[in-house]
């Protein structure tokens, strides 16, 4: 029986995107008022229609669909619904900020609810050829919006590089998924893990698809050594399309580790684990080490984002399912937590600009004690200190690490962590101890203020009761 | 007689042409995106080979996915070609070089 009840959030975004089209077609018809409230008013809605759809999907309609091309399990249950609410607090948060740079228009929207669909069709693939494209509707979107503002030269220049390296990545994927192809002569991914256990160990052929697939994943999560790209669109960007860049390709990274790896390539878990420890301890390592030098926020959020990517990959590289539990954890905080930074970042202004440097924070704790408090949060949160929630992902990583017996790599990631908290706690410094030479005012911002403190306050809320998030992660993982 | 490994080789090489073209190239943003092209191209030889080789015809309509995208993809890398021409006056890689640290 044909339903379509399980492509429903995908069916609500794709309408979205086509609604806001059609309103952007019909500018020259219709007030200019009601465009602009219909338009973001419209991506809203369908965002959230597939939020509740995703929440909502009944027991009933888990399983594969339409010939293997869609799995609906526990796991994408969970990721569906984070990545629209990701888009939704994005939408929140950048509405205000895309209109003070004349691009609130219908392109925005439209990109945006395109690469979440792109986010959410990556999440539910059950097949090869879905999972890429639902990467490559993600990454042209992504490429678009980063060059969005035309005028600002740097976002050029950074959707240039990010556009070959993207571009490359996926060649190299695509290669591997070829090599994966003509050893099973499948692309399904779950029949995929099947034939790989027949064939044995030691084909020689299967580790060359494991290496490509591998190299690529590590360049769309931005890990080292190819995390090239990452400070550039970090600072090149509009700072609304950093916040999205930062998040939801993030959740369709470990949506691509989970599936493609870890479910199908896990007969080869010997080849890739060593490997992806190696990507893990150099990501941690360049990360911190040169989120020290960092005097722009956004860059210095940049080089924070590459050592977090270094953690998240040790708990995929266990092979554990533990350790997967704990990798998907890490990921969902890791989220939360940069969206409260750059939702603070478009919140504020300094010099009647929007905040470069860090320098840009000093007196914030005297002029806004609120804002600089959720600041503070999202900083202690991404250093790891107890008990916010950040801490706990931490942990969640180290034990799995320890569990799956690879102490020295844990002992790394400890001192690594330290490290981290270094730059972390110079921002707090900043904020709260240096004399401001400019008064910190807060943008025009309302609505979503209260979604920011809210944001922030998860943070704290769920660091005091780490095992709801948790066990959440472990139901979406179980199989 | 042209057998699978033939095929499988004919890809790879024009694999590793297009990726030595990638980061060898320090002039041209237009030939990067050739080598681009030629890597997807690369990569099409080695599912029509396989698909052929395994009497299943999945390989061959992932080819034409992988057609399709490939020209989405060249027309935005093309459209952000203008977008940097405008700026810069130059399609030079190495004048790409505003973004540092």
């Amino acid at each position: 029986m044909m339903s379509f009840s399980a492509v429903a959030p995908e069916i609500w975004i794709a309408a979205g995107v086509l609604a806001v089209v059609g309103f952007e077609a019909l500018r020259s018809r219709l007030p200019g008022n009601f465009l602009k409230t219909a338009i973001p008013a419209t991506a809203l809605l369908a965002l959230a229609l597939a939020l509740i759809e995703a929440l909502f999907w009944n027991g009933a309609s888990q399983g594969v669909f339409y010939d293997g091309s869609l799995v609906i399990d526990a796991f994408s249950r969970l990721f569906v619904a984070a990545a629209c609410l990701g888009a939704l607090i994005i939408l929140f948060y950048s509405v205000t900020d895309m209109e003070r740079h004349g691009l609130g228009r219908g392109e925005y929207h439209a990109l945006v609810l395109t690469a979440t669909l792109g986010v959410v069709v990556i999440i539910t693939a059950a097949n090869l050829l879905v999972l890429y494209l639902g990467l490559e509707l993600l990454s042209l979107s992504l490429y678009t919006l980063i060059s969005i503002d035309r005028e600002r030269i740097p976002a050029a220049e950074a959707a240039m590089k990010y556009f070959f390296l993207g571009a490359i990545a996926s060649g190299v994927l695509l290669y591997g998924l070829s090599l994966l192809y003509g050893l099973s002569g499948t692309l399904s991914i779950a029949r995929l893990s099947v034939d790989l256990v027949a064939m044995g160990p030691g084909a020689l052929l299967a580790w060359v698809a494991a290496v490509f697939v591998l190299v690529a994943l590590a360049f769309k999560f931005g890990a080292a050594p190819f995390h090239m790209w990452v400070p550039d669109v970090y600072e090149g960007a509009p700072t609304p399309i950093t916040l999205f860049v930062a998040t939801l390709p993030e959740l369709a990274s470990i949506a691509l580790f989970v599936r493609l790896l870890s479910s199908g390539l896990s007969p080869l878990v010997r080849d890739w684990s060593g490997m992806l420890i190696g990507i893990a301890v150099l990501s941690l390592l360049v990360g911190n080490l040169g989120a020290l030098l960092q005097t722009n926020f956004k860059r210095l959020l940049a080089y924070s984002a590459i050592g977090h990517v270094g953690f998240i990959l040790l708990g995929i590289a266990t092979g554990t399912i533990r350790g997967e539990v704990a990798a998907v954890y890490y990921t969902l905080v890791y989220v939360l937590m940069t969206a409260v930074a750059f939702g603070l970042l478009l919140a504020l202004r300094a010099r009647g600009r929007e905040i470069e440097a860090i320098d840009d924070l000093a007196g914030l704790g005297q002029s806004q004690p609120w804002w600089s408090l959720l600041m503070l949060f999202a900083m202690f949160s991404l250093a790891g200190v107890p008990p916010f929630v950040g801490f706990w992902a931490k942990l969640a990583v180290l034990r799995a690490l320890l569990a799956a017996g690879f102490p020295v790599v844990a002992v790394f990631a400890v001192l690594m962590a330290v490290v981290g908290a270094f730059y972390y706690l110079r921002v707090v410094k900043v904020m709260y101890f240096d004399r401001a030479d400019h008064p910190l005012v807060r943008g025009n911002f309302s609505l979503p203020e209260l979604v920011l403190s809210l944001n922030g306050l998860a943070l704290f809320i769920l660091g005091l009761v780490p095992n709801s998030l948790w066990g959440l992660c472990t139901w979406a993982i179980r199989r | 007689m042209i057998t699978l490994t033939d095929y499988l080789i004919l890809g790879a090489i024009l694999f590793a042409i297009a990726v030595m073209g990638l980061f060898i190239n320090r002039k041209n943003l237009v030939v990067l995106l050739m080598c681009v092209e030629l890597m997807l191209l690369a990569v099409n030889i080695n599912f029509v080979a396989f698909s052929r080789y395994l009497e299943n015809r999945t390989g061959q309509i992932f080819v034409f996915f992988v057609l399709t995208v490939a020209a989405a993809e060249s027309a935005i890398g093309l459209a952000l070609l203008v977008v940097v021409f405008r700026h810069r006056r130059s399609i030079n890689v190495q004048d790409l070089d505003q973004l540092k640290g």
